[in-house]
């Protein structure tokens, strides 16, 4: 059943994350799913081609069929849906490690910041879903989230492994 | 229809015509005489700066359409919206709806859709020892900056057919937008910018007063220097040869690459920053930004820096004697196989972590870390300790 991704970003606490090397581990899914026969995951590993084609500064512009919802908008959606819950759990294993508040709101206010941008560049890519520069700013801005919060877990967990060893030898 | 899910994107190859048009879209100078500064709003375009010959402001903007049908482009130029006036001493211009992000930009349009093949996939693993890189090298970086060709761009992608076969994309095809916008500006004109989602790249170097408001926007510059020059840029990148004077505010810029600072004042978030040589006067502020400290010039009397949540990556100066002095709260020093940490205190202050050289040394760098990361090196900086 298809999902509307968006809705998710009703909730403050829905905010999602995603794997480190947002790019790398997105091209590596791509990988994978090159040889999945799951067609949810076809739909992403051929975003991401677009993806990659466009970082390289390569645009293609499709242009969509007069039939329901073109497979090309399934496609994002899909990608954008496996983004923002790899993204919710991120963030709940950022808030469940950092013991920091002020740090939390600093990244809850960031992560916001970048929730408003989204949701910009989700209205241009309702009103003109041909344009891969859309698609590729969408995936940008989930991609930023998730590796805020990958690199500040592995900042933390640095620090709490250091603390302990110090705690230990006194 | 399976073969839609299949690594493909829908291709509907149009009736695309063979040849180029070239369509001008703004073409005007300007006498300086009574101007005192340039405003220029960028939204959604590639724009090449330069210094102009004749005390004037030059505007040179064109468009060149390959294998675009005539309805294509008029659609394309009906987007895009310029105007430029003069008020009060200011030559306002405003630009919008290009969205050529670079000089040259391919557009594919596909029936069955495209696959990838090819190593663009394949990153390079991250090295776990990273060496001193001289400011040489961040120079070179500036100066080629060419991008590939449409082959190598279609080197490792594929055409589908209907049936889900796979076969190479005809040139024919393939779109071509070639943005041709140069702006030349007298070097003793004020300049400002609000750029959003562009393009810009400044091919000489700039003494008089920058302000720039950048978001999504790639920027490279060769040597700016005024005391006056204001930076605030969000996203996007950022290189430039050398920096002197001013302020440069970077959030959340994935890619801060400068040869050489000197005499400004850096606010760092969420950014990454290459810096080859550090000069006289440096200061820095962050939170949660990744640094790379490849140089310290001969005589570079003070780097300071304060940061919360960073990661610091700093090369000792080889050109001159010098005194470090850190101090670190809840912050782990890495230096070669010395690791020193400085636990969270009750009192929440900072301790000193880390003492070389003599106080009375001109040349002298202090950091005040919080909740951070910190590794020294020589010739090399490892990170296998992590």
């Amino acid at each position: 059943m298809k999902q509307d991704i968006r809705n998710l970003f009703k909730e403050e606490e829905d905010l999602k994350t995603l794997p480190d090397n947002h790019r790398a581990e997105f091209l590596d899914k791509l990988n994978k799913q090159k040889q999945s026969k799951n067609k949810r995951y076809t739909w992403i590993g051929a975003v991401a081609v677009v993806v990659v084609a466009l970082t390289i500064g390569f645009a293609l512009f499709t242009k969509q069929p007069t039939e329901n919802i073109s497979p090309f908008i399934a496609q994002v959606e899909a990608v954008e849906a496996e983004y923002l819950e790899e993204i919710k759990t991120e963030w709940q294993n950022f808030i469940a490690l950092a013991d920091d508040e002020v740090l939390v709101a600093r990244f809850k206010k960031k992560l916001d910041e970048l929730d408003n941008d989204y949701k910009i560049i989700s209205k241009q890519f309702k009103s003109d879903a041909n344009n891969i520069q859309v698609v590729e700013a969408l995936v940008e801005n989930l991609q930023t989230r998730l590796q805020i919060l990958k690199d500040i877990q592995e900042h933390i967990k640095i620090l709490n492994q250091k603390n302990e060893q110090y705690e230990q030898s006194i | 229809m399976n073969n839609q899910f299949k690594f493909l994107m829908l291709m509907l190859i149009t009736s695309a015509i063979g040849n180029t048009q070239v369509n001008e879209i703004f073409k005007k100078n300007y006498d300086t005489t009574d101007l005192a500064s340039v405003y220029l709003h960028l939204n959604g375009t590639y724009v090449e700066f330069s210094e102009s010959e004749d005390d004037k402001v030059h505007f040179d903007y064109t468009l060149e359409f390959e294998n675009y049908s005539k309805k294509e482009v008029e659609s394309k130029l009906n987007e895009i919206k310029t105007e430029a006036r003069i008020k009060d001493g200011v030559l306002e211009f405003k630009t919008s709806g290009s969205d050529a992000k670079n000089d040259v930009s391919y557009s594919l349009e596909t029936l069955y859709g495209i696959e990838f093949e090819g190593d663009f996939i394949n990153f390079k693993e991250k090295s776990n020892r990273v060496f001193r890189k001289s400011k040489q090298y961040f120079l070179d970086i500036n100066s080629s900056s060419r991008g590939k060709s449409l082959k190598e761009y279609l080197k490792n992608l594929r055409e589908v057919d209907k049936k889900g076969n796979k076969k190479k994309i005809n040139t024919k095809n393939v779109k071509i937008l070639r943005t041709k916008f140069s702006i030349k500006l007298p070097s003793e004109i004020k300049l400002r910018v609000m750029a959003e989602n562009s393009n810009l790249i400044f091919k000489n170097d700039i003494n008089n007063q920058l302000v720039v408001n950048a978001r999504t926007t790639k920027l490279k510059f060769q040597n700016i220097q005024n005391p006056f020059n204001v930076f605030d840029v969000v996203n996007g990148s950022f290189r430039a040869n050398f920096l002197e004077g001013g302020n440069y505010k970077f959030t959340h810029v994935d890619e801060v690459q400068v040869a050489q600072l000197k005499k400004v004042d850096v606010d760092t978030e969420f950014s990454n920053i290459k810096v080859g040589e550090i000069a006289e006067k440096v200061r820095v502020v962050d939170f949660n930004s990744k640094f790379w400290f490849h140089n310290f010039s001969q005589n570079f009397r003070e780097f300071q820096m304060a940061s919360d949540y960073s990661e610091i990556n700093l090369f000792f100066p080889e050109k001159s004697e010098y005194f470090i002095e850190t101090y670190g709260y809840n912050t782990v020093h890495y230096w070669a196989k010395l690791i020193t940490e400085i636990p969270p205190s009750r009192k929440k202050e900072h301790s000193k972590m880390m003492v070389i050289g003599e106080e009375d040394n001109p040349n002298q760098i202090k950091i005040h870390v919080t909740n951070g990361i910190i590794r020294f090196g020589e010739d090399f900086i490892d990170f296998g300790e992590d």
